[in-house]
């Protein structure tokens, strides 16, 4: 089971609060659990949670760190992490650490997003509908090229992003159709800075 | 008679922020940052906001040079994240006049743009941080893959590299115990809600953070929309709320209530903790109707009476007793000065 808040680590430890008479129960990993336990006042748990992760790391008997174990090894070539660093303390090296960690990293992200395919803005486009038409036109040719390749799952994947974004495309459209004067007097009002 | 403005929802949402993580391709990330490197990040930052349209209503702040409860200010005014502190000796921020736009830099991120409102306006505060993003990617192109969006230092925050959050006051859904449900409800929407102060015990001041979890795989503003949907079912549930117990014994809650008015007005010690349950108190009231004090200043004053931001204005160090005897005395005389406008 990963971390309910990072859902990177793998959880380690039960959560059980009491917020103002309500129970609510989280699984969390010895960093997250960490910072909740720096917020209760008084009592210092950071070194528990240490002392506690270094006794259960020994252990290593969960799933998905005998996954993790197969990677450790991998090697950034342009900044020198490791997968095992990176492991360790949950942050990348620089941007080529995504190719050299591509399969872990994969996995991981599915994990924590539900999701291995970006849908959002890409640099160069204006936020508006022009970003999504060009996500729309960059991922039809993946597409094609994934039926090419005959990696159907990717494909169906695909086609599912390629719908939602011509969904949001039409809805955009026909927002900016139909108020066009909201949209103005939104622009026009406030001394905010925008820039 | 008087009359203010209030923002969209303002009786029940707070404050709306995005955030917006951002990297330069070619520079090394967080853990593999040097001083040198993250030098570099602070003067092509300030080179392209310095050069954008309104670049200069910015203010750059090195956390280096500030007082470490200046710094503590910056954090309770929402101005910069806690985590920012994380790397003093390389992090700087710039804020612009209005406090509505922000640049964290070296954070866990090379840059993090931020757009902050009032009440329910996370579309313009997108926005404006969105706005931000496009002017510098042209001069410096920043990490991007076709596959995973923008590349952050963490992988929780790839794809849109988008937090954004809405500061909620639930008085009448918290005290009707309903926040446990509402937070299993939240978390199936790829949504999560956590108490803003005080976290771990409770959430003081029934102040929530409500925020995406998710950033890969949905666009900007799928999440927004969804954000803003879920924040508005919130914020129907809790006026509801609020009618109905007004509605079984209106004196009764009139006088719980505004005798924390009273505790404010009188009391010549104040801690932050007791603050907290009497700011939510009469913040309750105000949006009853029941006392007339403007609910925009009323969050203004929350913040200025948080601890770092009481030790910029003793302009010293100063001792917990003094700090209580200073909120219960700023207490006093501003929220008399906010009832008589």
């Amino acid at each position: 089971m990963m971390c309910e808040d990072c859902g990177i680590r793998p959880a380690k430890f039960h959560l059980m609060t009491i917020i103002n008479g309500d129970r609510v129960e989280r699984n969390l990993c010895p960093t997250c659990m960490a910072k909740h336990q720096k917020q209760i006042p008084g009592i210092d748990f950071s070194n528990l949670a240490g002392i506690l992760n270094s006794i259960l790391e020994n252990r290593g008997s969960r799933e998905s760190e005998r996954d993790d174990a197969e990677y450790e090894a991998l090697v950034c070539e342009q900044c020198g992490m490791t997968y095992a660093e990176f492991h360790k303390c949950g942050m990348l090296g620089c941007a080529n650490c995504y190719q050299a960690f591509k399969t872990p990293l994969n996995a991981l992200l599915q994990r924590v997003h539900g999701n291995t395919q970006h849908a959002g803005r890409v640099p160069g486009g204006v936020h508006s509908g022009t970003s999504i038409r060009m996500n729309i036109d960059r991922l039809k040719q993946m597409l094609q090229k994934a039926i090419k390749d005959e990696e159907y799952e990717q494909a169906a994947k695909l086609r599912d992003t390629i719908r939602a974004l011509s969904i949001q495309l039409d809805r955009k459209e026909s927002d900016i159709k139909v108020r066009p004067h909201e949209r103005l007097e939104n622009n026009g009002e406030g001394a905010d800075d925008n820039v | 008679m008087y009359e203010y403005v209030l923002a969209p929802e303002q009786d029940v949402v707070i404050s709306s922020r995005v955030r917006l993580s951002r990297n330069y391709e070619d520079l090394p990330f967080s853990p593999k940052l040097t001083p040198e490197y993250s030098e570099e990040v602070i003067e092509r930052t300030v080179d392209a906001v310095f050069k954008t349209e309104n670049g200069s209503a910015f203010t750059l702040l090195r956390m280096s040079e500030l007082e470490e409860d200046a710094r503590s200010r910056l954090v309770e005014h929402h101005l910069i994240s806690y985590d920012l502190l994380k790397f003093v000796n390389r992090s700087a921020a710039m804020v612009s006049s209005a406090g509505t736009v922000t640049v964290m830099l070296n954070e866990e991120d090379h840059v993090r743009f931020q757009g902050l409102l009032p009440g329910l306006q996370l579309e313009r505060s997108a926005e404006m941080a969105l706005k931000l993003d496009e002017a510098l990617e042209t001069r410096y192109p920043f990490a991007f893959d076709h596959q995973w969006g923008f590349l952050t230092a963490c992988p929780a925050n790839t794809g849109t590299g988008m937090r954004a959050s809405v500061i909620l006051h639930l008085p009448a859904m918290s005290a009707n115990g309903q926040m446990g449900a509402v937070m299993q409800t939240i978390a199936k929407l790829g949504l999560t809600i956590r108490g803003l102060y005080g976290e771990g015990s409770e959430a003081q001041g029934h102040l929530y953070q409500l925020s995406n979890q998710a950033t890969l795989g949905r666009s900007e503003e799928d999440v927004i929309h969804a954000l803003t949907g879920a924040t508005n079912q919130i914020v129907e549930h809790e006026r509801s709320m609020r009618e109905s117990v007004e509605k079984k014994d209106m004196l009764q809650l009139q006088d719980r209530l505004m005798r924390s008015w009273g505790e404010l007005m009188y009391a010549r010690l104040m801690t932050a903790k007791e603050f907290m349950t009497r700011y939510s108190d009469i913040r309750y009231a105000a949006s009853m109707g029941y006392l007339h004090a403007p609910l925009p200043g009323l969050d203004t004053l929350m913040m200025d009476v948080q601890p770092g931001s009481l030790g910029v204005r003793a302009g010293k160090l100063i001792s917990p007793r003094e700090s209580e005897i200073l909120r219960a005395k700023i207490l006093r005389e501003e929220l008399q000065a906010l009832v008589a406008e």
